[in-house]
């Protein structure tokens, strides 16, 4: 009864800087001990709205993890993290647009993020072995460097990585479809940059089973040297130049930087988004389903708190009444409730943000298991998915969750407060619980 | 004390509160037409895989020569002899067509490129994609066309059109390399861009005699429903003893695997929205049973048995749970309505692709899914008035009373 006999004179002289001060400290105070009058309903009603936060805060992070993953593998199995091309390459990636490398490979290298830089050729040709030809995707690499990050060169099943001009390094399909062997001859015949016809002959040093079935049936992985001398091009010519940075984040630092570098009229940088196209709409798509996801588990939340808010109401009545009869504003009881509901979301953002960052500090750098179904081993390799989702804190989403509940749950509030003008002290006090 | 008072009395505490049981049922509509009406969204994800899987030349049930995966060639083939006809009755099938499908260098003026070469008879291609693509220039006529056909973005690659003419190299039944010169009849266009750089289109007869065989290297059956499927296949086991019967989840398994996690995603989803549900239940629940310990105090002194408290406490969950699943299953089934006719989604094409779906997404409702939602909510429902449920019990009439 302390609190109201503060409030009684406060409120009847509100017109006073220092009193109004002490008022709304006083109704902040009142605001924190109504909430712990029933500690158990506040507790589970901070529970629903940490579980909602940490539900959006571990799903978007396991999601960005999920990705970073495909995309950080997805470039360590083939394309790189990114590339320069011709300007026109992408559009028609016809062996004619090559771009002259200059000192560029060097430059490159020297970026902050940028682990390897080596240059490739490529086009397509068809490989026979006696009678039996096949058409295939010859990629020309510097063995020497790209050995160095391939996860190809992992995913040998037989033989080992090229290393000297003269070797190549097949797919097992079409090994298979050719009956080739390690140390088996293959031709190679293609068309020169002039229009000529180019032939190689190479021997199959290595074989290798890779999770996507179109490298394992097209891919032929060859020299850079022999590429150039079959196509006839010069040692300062290339298709791409394939950039492997430390990661995806990394990556996407040193972008702009090498951007700077290349020439613009005749050059374009690729990034992974490019590279990767697909990757990048999957991901639109489920940050799609996830906001769905949110908009739904924040209506869930807020409805069940302004439950909770309409229970209080309806528990206070005789109280408000009280108040009321000796002199508390209506405007002030109102504001009690928004602050009351201000600390609920605030309790329940910070417990789900504590839940997140201990689970992801728990998991660390080992990653979560992912749940692999049964039979599914293929379908999370054909898509670069790791075995372990890495995990990491997903600032955006827990902006987007902490402004959400917050916002929500105090118009919620104002619905039980709205309420209150139609209370009458006398009604009120009478009013049994 | 019969039920019938223990529902009556449920019923009449929870219209004592009406707004806030109002709140709560929102609350679980929404929950529940979420969850239902994704549940929609991922049968129709579902369907569309199977059916793009299925449709791609895989149909439900596949017959090739064993080998022939591994070493995909017209030395794999097999002979159907003269006028076979498949042992399926004929309602059960939509169809079924035999092809020779085989590795392929196509080249053009001034590009070359690998396909498969896929030789049909264009009478029994309704059971694949090529009969619901739009196709420009014309379509093959029969089994004897010795035309080509391919994919819009196949002539792009080419820097070909409709009336050049390609050259086809393949592998004949002797092993030797086969070369000849076709006319391109008309280009499709398939949803994806990986079908129309993968498969060209010849007629049977005619890619028979430029191998030299009358072998086929597949006969692929398109049934009207999945679930008949394990029962024609094991027949069909039976009567090809020496031919390699497969389904099309053994044929794509990626497709398969997505089925499956689709299956899965059903769970997740309702789980994740009935969690966050759940805390504003106990709590109403509890408040409902705190509000009410006179009450119950008294009913008990009056001789009301436990067990029946708890039943009253369970009953008053349980339909709160129903009404807020009712309304929350209407819903869904409206905003079901709403998108039945389907979602564009060509902006992600490519990530479409990926996953073996098409761009057109159209919702399937399973009512099955709708029940199931049903159940596992009421099943919530009674869980959550688990722990009120006790507290009702832990009530001593006398204490209760002299409050």
């Amino acid at each position: 009864m302390a609190n109201n006999q503060h409030i009684f004179i406060a409120g009847d002289e509100a017109h006073k800087r220092p009193e109004v001060d002490r008022l709304s400290l006083t109704i902040v105070s009142l605001a924190w001990r109504n909430l712990w009058r029933n500690k158990r309903r506040t507790w589970l009603t901070v529970a629903g709205v940490a579980f909602a936060v940490w539900l959006l805060i571990f799903g978007r992070s396991a999601q960005e993890g999920t990705f970073m993953t495909m995309v950080d593998n997805g470039a360590r199995m083939m394309t790189g993290h990114m590339q320069v091309q011709h300007v026109g390459y992408k559009e028609d990636p016809s062996i004619e647009n090559t771009v002259n490398l200059g000192n560029l490979i060097e430059s490159i290298r020297i970026v902050p993020g940028v682990d390897h830089v080596s240059a490739r050729a490529q086009g397509f040709a068809l490989v026979s072995q006696g009678e039996r030809s096949f058409g295939a995707q010859i990629l020309g690499v510097d063995p020497e460097a790209e050995g160095q990050w391939s996860t190809l060169k992992g995913m040998l099943a037989q033989g080992r990585y090229p290393s000297a001009p003269g070797e190549a390094m097949i797919g097992a399909t079409l090994a298979r479809n050719l009956a080739l062997d390690v140390g088996s001859e293959m031709i190679v015949l293609g068309t020169a940059l002039q229009g000529g016809v180019a032939a190689m002959s190479v021997q199959i040093s290595g074989i290798f089973d890779a999770t996507q079935p179109e490298l394992n049936r097209s891919l032929v992985v060859v020299h850079l040297d022999d590429f150039r001398e079959a196509l006839a091009m010069s040692r300062n010519e290339a298709h791409t130049i394939v950039v492997v940075a430390e990661d995806v984040a990394a990556s996407d630092r040193a972008l702009e930087i090498i951007r700077e570098k290349i020439d613009p009229n005749t050059q374009a940088l690729l990034g992974w988004r490019d590279l990767m196209p697909e990757v990048e709409q999957m991901m639109d798509m489920k940050s799609v389903s996830t906001e769905v996801i949110f908009l739904v588990l924040a209506i869930i939340v807020t409805f069940s708190v302004v439950n909770t808010f309409m229970m209080v109401v309806f528990e206070r009545t005789p109280e408000f009444g009280v108040l009321q009869a000796i002199g508390m504003q209506l405007k002030y009881l109102r504001w009690q409730l928004q602050i009351e509901a201000f600390m609920l979301s605030a309790l329940g953002i910070a417990v789900g943000f504590g839940l997140s960052w201990a689970l992801i500090l728990g998991v660390g750098d080992e990653g979560l298991p992912a749940p692999i179904p049964e039979d599914a081993e293929a379908f999370y390799a054909r898509f670069n998915m790791g075995t372990h989702i890495m995990l990491t804190f997903d600032w955006q989403a827990f902006r987007t969750a902490s402004w959400v509940f917050l916002i929500g749950i105090q118009l919620g509030a104002l619905l039980p407060g709205w309420r209150l003008r139609k209370l009458r002290p006398v009604d009120a006090i009478r009013q049994e619980t | 004390m019969s039920i019938k008072l223990l529902f009556q009395l449920s019923i009449r505490n929870i219209l004592r509160h009406r707004r806030r049981n109002l709140m709560l049922f929102s609350a679980i509509a929404v929950a529940v037409a979420g969850v239902s009406s994704a549940n929609t969204l991922i049968r129709g994800m579902q369907y569309d895989m199977l059916n793009s899987a299925v449709e791609n030349l895989t149909g439900h049930i596949k017959i090739h020569a064993p080998g022939y995966r591994d070493d995909p060639n017209i030395d794999k083939g097999f002979s159907l002899e003269d006028g076979f006809t498949l042992p399926v009755e004929p309602e059960e099938m939509l169809g079924w067509a035999a092809r020779i499908r085989i590795p392929a260098v196509i080249m053009s003026e001034r590009e070359t490129r690998g396909v498969q070469i896929v030789g049909i008879d264009p009478a029994s291609e309704h059971i694949s994609f090529l009969s619901d693509v739009p196709i420009d220039g014309e379509g093959l006529t029969d089994s004897k066309d010795g035309r080509i056909l391919i994919g819009k973005e196949l002539a792009l690659q080419l820097e070909t059109r409709i009336g050049r003419r390609i050259v086809i190299i393949t592998q004949g039944i002797d092993g030797k390399n086969r070369e000849k010169g076709y006319r391109i009849v008309g280009t499709y266009d398939a949803e994806g861009k990986t079908l129309e750089k993968i498969y060209v289109f010849t007629g049977l007869a005619s890619l028979q005699s430029l191998l030299d065989s009358r072998d086929v290297t597949e006969v692929s059956i398109r049934l009207h429903e999945e679930p008949k499927k394990p029962s024609i296949k094991d027949m069909l086991s039976e009567v090809f003893r020496n031919l390699a019967v497969l389904d099309w989840q053994e044929l794509e398994p990626m497709a398969a695997a997505m089925y499956l996690f689709a299956d899965g995603a059903i769970y997740i989803w309702f789980l994740l929205m009935m969690s966050a549900l759940i805390f504003g239940l106990i709590n109403t629940l509890i408040t409902s049973v705190m509000e009410r310990v006179r009450e119950l105090g008294l009913v008990r002194a009056l001789g009301m048995p436990k067990r029946m408290v708890v039943t009253q406490v369970v009953l008053e969950s349980t339909i709160i749970m129903a009404i807020g699943v009712l309304i929350g299953l209407v819903a869904g089934y409206l905003i079901y309505l709403s998108i039945a006719d389907g979602i564009n989604l060509d902006a992600f094409a490519e990530g479409m692709e990926m996953m073996t779906m098409s761009t057109r997404f159209i919702p399937v409702l399973i009512w099955d899914d709708f029940v199931l939602v049903a159940v596992m909510s009421l099943i919530l429902g009674v869980m959550a008035s688990i722990y009120p449920a006790w507290r009702a019990v832990r009530v001593k009439p006398l204490d209760a009373m002299g409050r």
